[in-house]
């Protein structure tokens, strides 16, 4: 049980009105691994990101609990939440999310200005380096190209060390090749630094890349397959 | 053009929607604006018929030759004759006028009946309703009537005084107390021509082709040369005529107007092409040039505007109809409807005018788009931050102010909306309340509608007092002994110091060499009223004691401060405002200061008197006619008069006599005249100033209240329009901080905090400019106050003391907590949707 980063039971989301309802997530229960690659994949409108803003605690669920490191997130307060998420959980985007007032260093530098913790240079370094972005990193988010964006953004996601790295759909906007690129970056840094990660994508062969593929369908979730068994 | 007009037509809808709102906003606001105006002089004008006719003029004591010259000349349009056949008499007393009128009189002087008909026997007669309040007549028609008239007999000529008996036929709607006809008589009872006898005299009154008094002097010219016939211009009864002050004073509220439609009309442009300045910059890359898109911004806006101008006109008659409602709600009387085509093309025109004067900027922003869109601007931070920046120097605080700069340009149109927002409103409430001061002054502290002075030096006796006091329509009677001279001894006094005064030598070489060593004066006793003494000791910076003033140790010294001009005239700088502008030249200043001792002497007699205030200038706030004061003056109680003057007889009173209006003033003004015969008698009619500045004030308070809730009103909208785009704008902002575990109250401080900050400081900073030009103008009331200090102090004791400060601030902080719970309420909604 110790193993077990992020867990779920029974968890359900409603949209809209009594009419108009739309059941996004039904009963999901799920049971992360520590140091594991899950990948959610679905077909758009499935659910897949409404899940990771539950699983996230970005979003409150209609019903069902969610544990992260044993910590029922539905017990938490919004100051100790937003706590659990500075320092247990890191976010990339479809969109990188990048703050284009800021360099590359400044941005992956935000989680400790946000912790109000002293910068680690010697891990920005290695994680400027891990992910190739030591010559970019005073430059300012429009003078980079979309890899280089969104590797940004996941150094900024890793920068506090978190205990798992939540990514909606970040291929999204790349070409195969780039896509390709921040796959391999993510699996390496997966397999050094024993990184939990969950992906969400609607792309197959991203999903291959990951240790277990979770298929959602209408919110549901259908099968919990390993990687190798597709 | 197809494919301008297709630009301009489609895709407007939701971005240009703000200046949809803003146009029918202005529009309505400059409709009802002028649609108010119009009503409120149309209201006054009609009160002005109603009160003092129609006539453009009228010839007294006409002669027959006179009355046919006139009647044929071709200036004039139409002409009523009133004639006078006696006079009145109650007690010996005369009470008013009998004679008759022709209809043509009765209708150009508005003369209404109120109840009954007018008389058509000879017994019977029909009265003005004061007339029979005064002569103690019940007001029911069908009433006996007897009383005394004095009228010239038929067969002898002479003056003959016989009672004669009616019968009350009507009553006539006063109207004598509001013409002003220069002291000539009006008859205040009719009766039949069939009773008519010898005319004493014969009153013209016509209407012609004349537009003012100017024009009217060719009639004049007619009978110039023949004494006893008068002609006057009924200036009362035609529209104000526009003087400069009267321009400012109405000309406020389309000032006030024009400067916040301008300024709502120029915002919202900004925030519209702020908007579509992306859109803007596709259309230029796709090969559309500047001239092109001015066009078609141009078109668009002008598009805009028609329906939306028209839904302005569509909400200006519910709005106005409100205002209607309350105007009479409010007991500020009816207001005569006003509106005709030419109000709204006005309105039309005037919106559109600065719809035009608006987009001036937008257009030359337009010129500025580039050809490749540059994305997302980066805000002048960037740029700086980009070549000065320093290694590993982001921290918590340069993070904040990276964020914060992202919006100071926001912050700014924002800020300069607030400020001004503040400003004006404030601008206005204080506008308000200095009417309502002016108001005071001239209604509220006067508390009489005529006064009367019997006045200095003549005087009046004992027994003329008491025939004042006896008069029924005398409420109150003011007497100040003035002693300035008894047998060619002339009174002077001095204090230490003043034969080197400049200001004494000033006064004594314009007077007698008696006082080469001394200050010319009067005594001047003041009744035993407390009232009256706080009246004048507040006037000045000394501690006077009332205790002390009535025992005669203490007195007040009136030394105002003087201005010689090059030509050698002298002018002292009496009241608050009045004298104090204007007068250019050399200052002299008294050298008495609060508190010091003064010796007064006249011949051999001599008395010791302390000095317990120096007063400079007065408030007119509390005055009414007590502003009779002279350099020198020095105010003193009865028990200090009778040690001066001892068994020296006390000759020279200043009386002031007030009375109000519910009897005649002419028969008022005709007995104080004669009581006071071998006294000058000046009479002031206080009603018809006071219902001047109530009107002034009530609309001036309504105009301004009018403004005030719109611009509150127009305030919070935008603001919260404001702010719910800049929380569109920024939602995806705030979701990368919220995701990265920045706190709620963290995101708070960045977002809210700052502009919670930022409007408090300036709705402070308004106040602040507002005040300081407000004390600056009452320190500008008191410049002839020594020094600085006490210039100040009277400045703000003259304008905080009785300033209706919870208020003040109480609206104030009402609008600046509505702008805080709107910018509240759209930030909790952002961030509501994410925990």
């Amino acid at each position: 049980m110790t193993d077990i980063v992020l867990s779920c039971k029974d968890l359900g989301k409603i949209y809209g009105t009594k009419q108009n309802q739309v059941q996004a997530v039904t009963g999901v229960n799920l049971k992360l691994q520590k140091g594991k690659f899950y990948c959610i994949i679905g077909k758009s409108g499935s659910g897949k990101t409404t899940l990771l803003h539950l699983l996230a605690g970005m979003e409150k669920p209609d019903s069902g609990t969610v544990w992260l490191n044993g910590v029922e997130l539905s017990q938490l307060t919004e100051v100790s939440l937003a706590r659990l998420r500075r320092r247990h959980m890191g976010f990339v985007f479809q969109d990188y999310q990048l703050l284009p007032e800021l360099t590359v260093e400044e941005n992956i530098c935000l989680p400790f200005l946000l912790d109000k913790k002293e910068i680690d240079f010697d891990w920005l370094k290695i994680l400027l380096e891990a992910l190739s972005l030591t010559e970019l990193q005073n430059r300012y988010p429009t003078e980079l190209s979309g890899g280089e964006q969104q590797r940004t953004a996941v150094a900024r996601a890793i920068s506090q060390r978190p205990s798992i790295l939540f990514a909606d759909e970040p291929t999204g906007n790349l070409d195969k090749k780039t896509s390709e690129e921040l796959l391999d970056f993510l699996l390496k840094l997966h397999r050094k630094y024993d990184l939990t990660i969950l992906l969400v994508t609607h792309d197959l062969d991203i999903a291959r890349c990951g240790d277990e593929i979770l298929l959602l369908e209408d919110g549901c979730l259908k099968t919990v397959m390993k990687a190798d068994e597709k | 053009m197809g494919i301008i007009w297709k630009l301009a037509t489609q895709g407007r809808k939701r971005k240009l929607r703000p200046l949809y709102i803003s146009i029918s906003l202005c529009s309505m606001l400059l409709l009802t604006v002028f649609l108010l105006m119009g009503c409120l002089k149309k209201t006054n004008d009609a009160a002005r018929f109603q009160a003092y006719g129609r006539y453009r003029g009228a010839a007294f004591r006409v002669t027959d030759d006179v009355k046919t010259a006139l009647i044929q000349h071709k200036a004039l349009l139409e002409s009523g004759e009133m004639k006078i056949y006696g006079t009145i008499f109650k007690e010996d007393l005369i009470a008013g006028y009998i004679g008759t009128m022709d209809e043509h009189m009765l209708s150009l002087g508005n003369i209404h009946l109120k109840e009954g008909k007018l008389p058509d026997s000879a017994e019977e007669i029909a009265m003005e309703s004061s007339l029979m309040a005064y002569m103690g007549i019940p007001f029911h028609i069908g009433e006996r009537v007897v009383f005394e008239v004095e009228s010239i007999d038929s067969t002898t000529g002479q003056l003959v005084k016989k009672e004669h008996e009616y019968y009350l036929s009507g009553i006539l709607q006063s109207y004598t107390e509001y013409w002003d006809t220069d002291g000539a008589l009006l008859c205040g009872a009719i009766i039949s021509d069939d009773t008519a006898k010898t005319e004493q005299m014969c009153h013209l009154f016509f209407d012609s082709i004349h537009q003012n008094e100017e024009e009217m002097q060719e009639l004049k010219e007619l009978f110039s040369v023949r004494s006893g016939v008068r002609l006057m211009y009924n200036r009362l009864a035609y529209p104000e005529e526009g003087g400069l002050s009267y321009y400012l004073e109405h000309g406020f509220a389309f000032v006030l107007t024009f400067l916040l439609t301008e300024f709502f009309i120029l915002l919202t442009l900004a925030v519209v092409f702020h908007k579509k300045q992306y859109e803007l910059q596709v259309m230029r890359l796709l090969g559309a040039d500047r001239h092109m898109l001015g066009i078609v911004w141009m078109m668009q806006g002008i598009l805009v505007w028609i329906p939306s101008f028209l839904a302005g006109c569509f909400a200006a008659m519910p709005i106005f109809c409100i205002i209607l409602f309350f105007y009479q709600r409010l007991g500020y009387g009816e207001l005569q409807i006003s509106y005709s085509p030419m109000l709204f093309l006005t309105a039309g025109i005037f919106s559109f005018l600065f719809f035009l004067l608006g987009n001036a900027y937008p257009l030359f922003l337009m010129k500025k788009i580039p050809v490749i869109p540059k994305g997302k601007s980066l805000t002048r931070y960037y740029t700086v931050h980009r070549h000065k920046r320093l290694k590993r120097n982001l921290n918590w605080k340069a993070f904040l102010n990276c964020e914060r700069a992202l919006y100071r340009k926001q912050e700014v149109y924002e800020g300069i909306f607030c400020f001004l927002s503040v400003l004006v409103m404030s601008c206005g409430f204080l506008l308000s309340y200095e009417k309502y001061r002016e108001y005071l002054v001239t209604v509220s502290a006067s508390q009489y509608d005529y006064i009367w002075e019997a006045s200095y030096p003549a005087g009046l006796n004992k027994e003329q007092i008491d025939k004042i006091h006896q008069l029924d329509s005398i409420e109150k009677v003011d007497i100040f002994t003035i002693v300035e001279e008894i047998n060619q001894e002339k009174l002077w006094f001095t204090w230490n110091g003043c034969e080197q005064d400049a200001y004494r030598k000033l006064m004594a070489d314009s007077d007698e060499a008696i006082h080469k060593a001394g200050m010319p004066g009067r005594l001047v006793v003041l009744p035993d009223e407390k009232e009256l003494f706080d009246y004048y000791a507040n006037n000045g910076l000394g501690k006077a004691n009332w205790e002390n003033f009535l025992d005669g140790k203490e007195g007040l010294v009136y030394l105002p401060d003087l201005v010689v001009s090059k030509t050698g005239t002298i002018t002292y700088m009496g009241n608050f405002g009045v004298n104090s502008y204007h007068v250019m030249g050399e200052q002299a200043k008294a050298g008495l200061t609060n508190g010091e001792m003064i010796q007064i002497k006249m011949g051999v007699t001599t008395d010791i008197l302390r000095c317990g205030s120096v007063l400079k200038s007065f408030d007119h706030y509390f005055q009414e006619s007590r502003d009779f004061l002279m350099p020198g003056d020095i105010l003193v109680s009865g028990a200090f008069m009778e040690r001066f003057l001892g068994e020296r007889p006390k000759v020279s009173t200043l009386v002031m006599a007030y009375g109000n209006n519910e009897i005649t003033y002419e028969i008022t003004d005709k007995r104080m005249s004669e009581i006071n015969q071998d006294s000058r008698v000046i009479f002031q009619m206080k009603r018809e100033e006071k219902e001047q500045a109530r009107q002034r004030f009530i609309n001036t308070l309504f105009l301004t209240s009018i403004f005030i809730l719109f611009l509150f009103a127009v305030s919070i909208l935008l603001s919260f329009h404001h702010w719910i785009e800049r929380m569109k704008h920024d939602s995806q902002r705030i979701q990368i901080f919220q995701y990265l575990g920045m706190e709620k109250k963290h995101i708070k401080k960045l977002y809210l905090l700052p502009y919670l900050k930022h409007i408090t400081v300036l709705c402070l900073l308004a106040n602040l400019l507002l005040w300081g030009v407000f004390l600056y103008e009452k320190i500008q009331f008191v410049a002839n106050y020594e020094g600085f200090k006490n210039q100040l102090q009277f400045a703000f004791r003259s304008g905080t003391v009785e300033f209706p400060w919870i208020l003040y601030i109480g609206f104030q902080l009402v609008y600046v907590m509505l702008l805080m719970l709107v910018a509240r309420f759209s930030f909790q909604k952002m961030i509501s949707n994410k925990n």
